[in-house]
């Protein structure tokens, strides 16, 4: 006697025979793919060129070089603000160490 | 513009404002270090690390300030000794009686020296909030006396350690 599942597996089987795409590919299928492909890829590579320009155009504006470097250098200044105050905290202790310390043998 | 000089000169930019940044840092830290280290105050340190306040600050300065001349009594007592050695051992070819005498003297200054310095630290430490005296002592304790247990631990032979822990 067959059971409920086999007569499932059977209906699916049909089904999925029946599913499968039939006929040739198109003749210029290939080609019509690397064309995609090569199109997507020129697109990325003139999406990456034109960042490149725009960024070069920007910095060549006097105001915005000047904002820029104003900008590189107080984030500088602000690391060093913060580095030197944990040094600063080295050279005091250095500095009351050499005060009450006698020179080592 | 051509893409490749812009490229270029991106590459450029990025590389003086690296250095830029670099370079701000460094002379802002160092001029920074100075300034809030408070170079005209031996006691900063203190201030900062042990919170202290102005009337504890106030007592520990007038501690310090009476140990400063003593500190330099000794350490005038010991480069003077230092010197009578360097010359005895110039004078002679060999190791005389009397430059192993020196070398006695010069090591029980030091001591002497060494004890004066511990005694300050324990003064200090009293003069100060309990927990942060505690404090205080254990990290002068450290700095001070650490510096010579690193010396010996250096020179002394691992067998003299059976016991040392990895």
């Amino acid at each position: 006697m067959r059971t409920s599942a086999e007569s499932d597996e059977q209906t699916l089987r049909h089904l999925v025979r029946q599913a499968r795409p039939s006929g040739a590919l198109p003749p210029d299928f290939a080609a019509a793919v690397w064309r995609r492909i090569e199109q997507s890829q020129a697109t990325t590579d003139s999406r990456w060129q034109h960042w490149l320009t725009e960024a070069a155009a920007f910095l060549c504006e006097p105001r915005h070089a000047l904002a820029t470097l104003g900008a590189v250098l107080f984030l500088g200044a602000l690391t060093g603000l913060i580095q030197g105050w944990q040094q600063s905290e080295d050279l005091a202790r250095q500095r009351y160490l050499t005060a009450v310390r006698p020179p080592l043998p | 513009m051509n893409p490749r000089v812009a490229g270029w000169a991106l590459l450029c930019a990025a590389l003086v404002a690296v250095g830029l940044f670099f370079a701000s840092a460094q002379l802002v830290a160092r001029w920074s270090a100075h300034r809030f280290s408070n170079p005209h105050d031996d006691l900063e340190w203190l201030r900062r690390e042990f919170r202290l306040s102005q009337t504890d600050l106030e007592r520990i300065r007038l501690l310090h300030e009476g140990y400063l001349p003593q500190c330099r009594e000794w350490c005038a007592k010991i480069a003077a000794k230092k010197a009578e050695l360097e010359a005895e051992l110039a004078a002679t070819s060999h190791f005389s009686p009397r430059a192993a005498e020196l070398v006695r003297e010069l090591a029980s200054l030091r001591a002497e020296c060494q004890i004066r310095m511990l005694q300050h630290f324990a003064e200090v430490s009293r003069a100060m909030p309990a927990d942060q005296g505690r404090r205080y002592l254990a990290e002068m304790l450290r700095l001070t006396l650490g510096a010579h247990e690193q010396t010996e631990r250096a020179m002394a032979p691992a067998v003299l350690h059976p016991h040392a822990h990895p």
